[in-house]
């Protein structure tokens, strides 16, 4: 009972974010940029001051 | 040797159909590397439930009784990634045309008061970044909400993000940068050679059972259901690191993405976090505006949630957890919401600014270690009120 509790929670997550996938979609692409694009200077680590545009990497 | 348990077979499946699925969708509507961050994920999710690879419990393990095992492994991990990402960062990846950055942060106040607070929290909440992902994906309630409240934190920390950034800071100092690869290699693994001898002293001193091999034991011979020795689990961790540096293009990282999921939420019910000035910066400001799927540490942290569900119903230990009372769900709660609010101060959690940080030669990632653990020392001895 407790696992089909918890595989349902899951299930709701992983929908919401799916139907989230689906409303927002993909206006940019972090790690592409754009489609043929070869730059690297556009890469990004994730933390909190965000890109390698505010960190000076 | 440890007998195993029966596969926990429907779970065992469900595992199975949502790998499938995401890994499906990742590669058709955003991409390969998006896919290969997804299957890096996995990997580190099941590496880290079979070899219980855990800053928290290791940490507290030498606090509390001297017990070096733990650190020990996560010395030899931090050893063997010094030297592996001092040789990938700055070169060219062999998944896309492009140049591997490193993680590498500020040294602040932030970085201190940040570490501080997440060091002293993860010891109430039970995990840090990665181990709440993978106890949580191993059916544990009580880590569900300890990451419920780690992305309620973050999302405070995101708001707060403009005082924290006005604080005093060094600025961001990388090694690789200022010194030659050999100076930074014989630095950094000095270093970290003089930390694991320190706590190996320690530890024989204190207990007569110490052994320097103890973290290279086999508990199964079965190397897919059985419980990993922890060495293998620090080799596994920075196997896929190294995959990650030429999938994503830059470190592992788990954090960053609560903040965004927090972030989602609230745009949901109707809040327009568009406006604060952390959501302005560049790459969260791209984050927000896309899907979450096409966040790299979204997917990452997804697969890691997956592969730790594998692992665990491989291993027949599936929401095998103790019973939760109201003490430890305060635990949970006050735990996970300093995390997730220390995490974002610090610019990472023990992966993002400690392991990928120190890996890249980031002076940060050094003070983000120092005042964690002087966190956690205090955090052990609030931890005594909940557990």
């Amino acid at each position: 009972m407790k696992n089909i509790i918890f595989l349902s929670l899951l299930t709701l997550i992983f929908a919401i974010i799916l139907y989230e996938h689906n409303y927002s979609g993909v206006a940019y692409n972090p790690l592409f940029h754009k489609e043929g694009e070869t730059s690297g200077s556009i890469n990004a680590m994730p933390c909190g001051l965000g890109g390698s545009h505010n960190h000076k990497h | 040797m440890v007998t195993l348990k029966k596969v926990e077979t429907p779970v065992l499946f469900f595992g199975i159909i949502f790998i499938l699925l995401f890994a499906y969708i990742t590669h058709s509507s955003i991409g390969l590397r998006h896919l290969l961050v997804f299957l890096i994920g996995i990997g580190l999710g099941f590496s880290l439930y079979k070899s219980s690879f855990g800053f928290t419990g290791g940490w507290r393990n030498f606090i509390e009784t001297k017990d070096s095992s733990s650190l020990r492994a996560q010395f030899a991990m931090l050893g063997l990634a010094v030297i592996v990402f001092s040789f990938v960062i700055g070169s060219k990846s062999f998944v896309y045309d492009g140049i591997i950055i490193g993680a590498i942060a500020p040294v602040s106040i932030s970085v201190v008061v940040g570490s501080f607070i997440f060091g002293w929290a993860m010891q109430l909440g039970g995990g840090c970044g990665s181990g709440t992902l993978f106890t949580a994906g191993s059916g544990n309630t009580k880590m569900v909400v300890t990451l419920i409240f780690f992305i309620i934190g973050s999302l405070v920390g995101t708001y707060h993000f403009s005082f924290w950034s006005s604080v005093p800071s060094l600025g961001a100092i990388s090694l690789l940068d200022n010194y030659t690869k050999t100076e930074v290699l014989i630095f950094q693994l000095g270093l970290i050679i003089f930390f694991y001898w320190l706590v190996s002293y320690f530890d024989k001193k204190n207990n007569k059972k110490f052994s320097q091999f103890n973290i290279f034991n086999f508990k199964n011979t079965n190397i897919i259901r059985g419980a990993w020795p922890l060495i293998l689990g620090s080799v596994c961790l920075v196997f896929f690191s190294f995959l990650m540096l030429h999938a994503a293009g830059h470190p592992w990282s788990v954090t960053f993405s609560f903040g965004l999921w927090g972030a989602k939420i609230i745009t949901l019910l109707g809040v327009d976090v568009s406006n604060w000035t952390y959501w302005q910066l560049s790459y969260p400001a791209i984050a927000l505006e896309n899907s979450l799927l096409a966040d790299p540490t979204t997917v990452s942290n997804l697969g890691i949630i997956l592969g730790a569900l594998i692992a665990s119903a491989l291993s027949g230990n599936f929401s095998n957890q103790l019973p939760i009372n109201k003490k430890l769900l305060v635990a949970a709660i006050i735990g996970g919401f300093f995390m997730g609010y220390g995490a974002r101060l610090a610019f990472g959690c023990n992966i993002g600014a400690l392991f990928s940080g120190i890996a890249s030669g980031s002076v940060h990632g050094w003070v983000w270690f120092l005042f964690a653990f002087i966190g956690s020392y205090f955090g052990v001895k609030t931890r005594k009120y909940f557990y």
